[in-house]
């Protein structure tokens, strides 16, 4: 059996000649109206994995022809769905003569070319791609054909999941999300425990099932992330994080080389360790390789509602050491 | 500030959502559990659209709103989540000076000349021009800033929200 997600949430008040209210009976109307809800929301609920902004933007070293650079990108946590990610951002191109072009690559998976026009400023762009089969990837924004230093800049932007449409399976996703069935409830239909539950924990099943991001700090990955051999900490960013449930706990995410980064939260000295091997470079076309380096779980239950976070990168061993990207991720484990 | 997700506890009460037994069976004997559990799902559907949710921008030490002392403009986009059509900002900085957002929206900052600690700006519910998402899917938002010499932002803090508290 499938299931039709809608394209559309219905704001129907079901307490209004629906039959979802005390007193009433119970309308094959109403259920419906549930059944499509829930499965829009299976379908569509999208949060970002990751925000980013740079008043300077991101950019890269020129790249000819077919060449890209990877401008910016982030760890990203693996969603069981198999759903693709969907990235918007704000791009520049500061050639009179070069369209640019654009993509977005998650581990391997590169994906369609958007082309950027000679000349534009500020212009909204989406990019999609494929995300790996299994585990946590790295994803970045590519730019190619821009034969410059910084010609193709990009401003700001913010990756999230992409959405489920159309006709799926009614099986439960890998992630748990069980789908209504809207065609079981009729008016010659009895009304089944089976199909009751299906409705159950659907909203906290869709947000456990997609890995988000409460915050993130992020530089290009060519010429201004933090870079130092000195093997005692320096200060290189402060963000405020705010907690989207009472009861949450965050992983950090770290992309970089040879260095420790440390985040004083709520009075605790919390450190990523990244290896020598699996960091940043701006020249990759294939992401597959790249570490995501992660913290232990950090428990929220006591925290305030907005905090501070402050932290700090050194040298590991006195190596060159890079830190590009930091990504405070939702930890559903 | 807005309710939590599970500030209801919707979200923690699949436990206590049980009913009937294993097997599938007509419930029309159980309205009233039942009915309970539909509103329930009426609600967690709207709670999960238009739940608060924050974005922090920036925060880097190597300005990532440029330097204190130069004057800056440019765009910063957001995620707007379903249904958002309510956006405050928060800024984070030091110095003196504002920061403007759509040319309409000032958060300014002034703790002094040369002071060296780090403190609130204001945390104000701005509506930044933004109107309602389209229904169901989260939305990129962009909006112009202007900030001024003399203000060292450190981190700007995204509040999304609905205009009213029901969608239903």
């Amino acid at each position: 059996m499938t299931v039709s997600i809608p394209t559309v949430y219905s704001l129907t008040d079901l307490t209004v000649g629906e039959g979802i209210a005390t007193g009433q009976l119970i309308t094959p109307g109403g259920l419906q109206t549930i059944a499509a809800n829930h499965n829009f929301i299976g379908g569509n609920f999208r949060p970002q994995v990751c925000d980013v902004f740079d008043v300077d933007g991101f950019g890269s070293i020129a790249a000819g022809g077919s060449s890209y650079k990877v401008l910016t990108g982030t760890p990203v946590l693996e969603q069981l769905d198999g759903r693709g990610l969907t990235f918007v951002g704000v791009f520049t191109n500061a050639s009179g003569s070069l369209a640019s072009n654009l993509r977005l690559i998650c581990g391997a998976n590169q994906g369609p070319v958007v082309t950027l026009a000679a000349g534009a400023t500020a212009t909204t762009v989406t990019l999609t791609c494929d995300t790996p089969s299994s585990g946590n990837f790295v994803v970045g924004v590519q730019a190619g054909n821009y034969n410059t230093d910084n010609d193709t800049i990009l401003l700001t932007g913010s990756f999230f999941w992409s959405g489920k449409t159309g006709s799926q399976s009614s099986s439960p996703t890998s992630s748990g999300f069980v789908w209504a069935q809207a065609a079981e409830f009729a008016d010659t239909f009895p009304l089944t425990v089976e199909q009751v539950n299906r409705f159950i924990g659907g909203p906290l099943t869709a947000w456990n099932g997609a890995p988000q991001s409460i915050g993130s700090l992020n530089w290009d990955w060519t010429f201004r992330a933090p870079t130092t051999t000195s093997t005692s900490y320096t200060e290189i960013g402060r963000i405020f994080l705010n907690k989207r449930r009472k009861t949450m706990k965050i992983k950090i995410g770290a992309i970089g080389d040879n260095g420790t980064l440390k985040a004083s939260i709520l009075g605790n000295d919390v450190e990523v360790i990244t290896g020598a091997t699996g960091g940043p470079d701006s020249s990759f076309s294939d992401l597959s390789g790249m570490n995501v380096n992660l913290s232990s779980s950090i428990d929220l239950i006591n925290s305030p509602d907005l905090f501070e976070v402050v932290l700090y990168w050194k040298s590991t061993s006195g190596s060159s050491a890079k830190v590009t990207n930091v990504n405070f991720m939702v930890d559903k484990s | 500030m807005s309710n939590y997700l599970d500030a209801e506890g919707y979200f923690d009460k699949v436990g206590l959502q049980e009913i009937g037994t294993s097997s599938p069976q007509v419930v029309n004997g159980a309205v009233a559990e039942a009915l309970w559990i539909l509103q329930a799902d009426q609600k967690q559907a709207d709670l999960l659209h238009f739940g608060p949710s924050f974005s922090c921008i920036g925060g880097g030490q190597d300005r990532q709103f440029g330097a204190a002392a130069s004057s800056k403009s440019g765009v910063i986009g957001f995620l707007a989540p379903a249904f958002c059509d309510r956006v405050s900002f928060g800024m984070y900085a030091r110095g003196s000076g504002t920061l403007t957002l759509n040319s309409n929206y000032t958060l300014t900052m002034d703790n002094g000349v040369g002071a060296y600690a780090w403190s609130w700006g204001s945390l104000t519910e701005n509506l930044v021009g933004v109107t309602p998402s389209a229904i169901g899917s989260p939305e990129y938002k962009k909006i112009d800033y202007a900030k001024g010499a003399g203000l060292d932002v450190i981190s700007l803090v995204i509040r999304y929200g609905l205009s009213s508290e029901k969608l239903s």
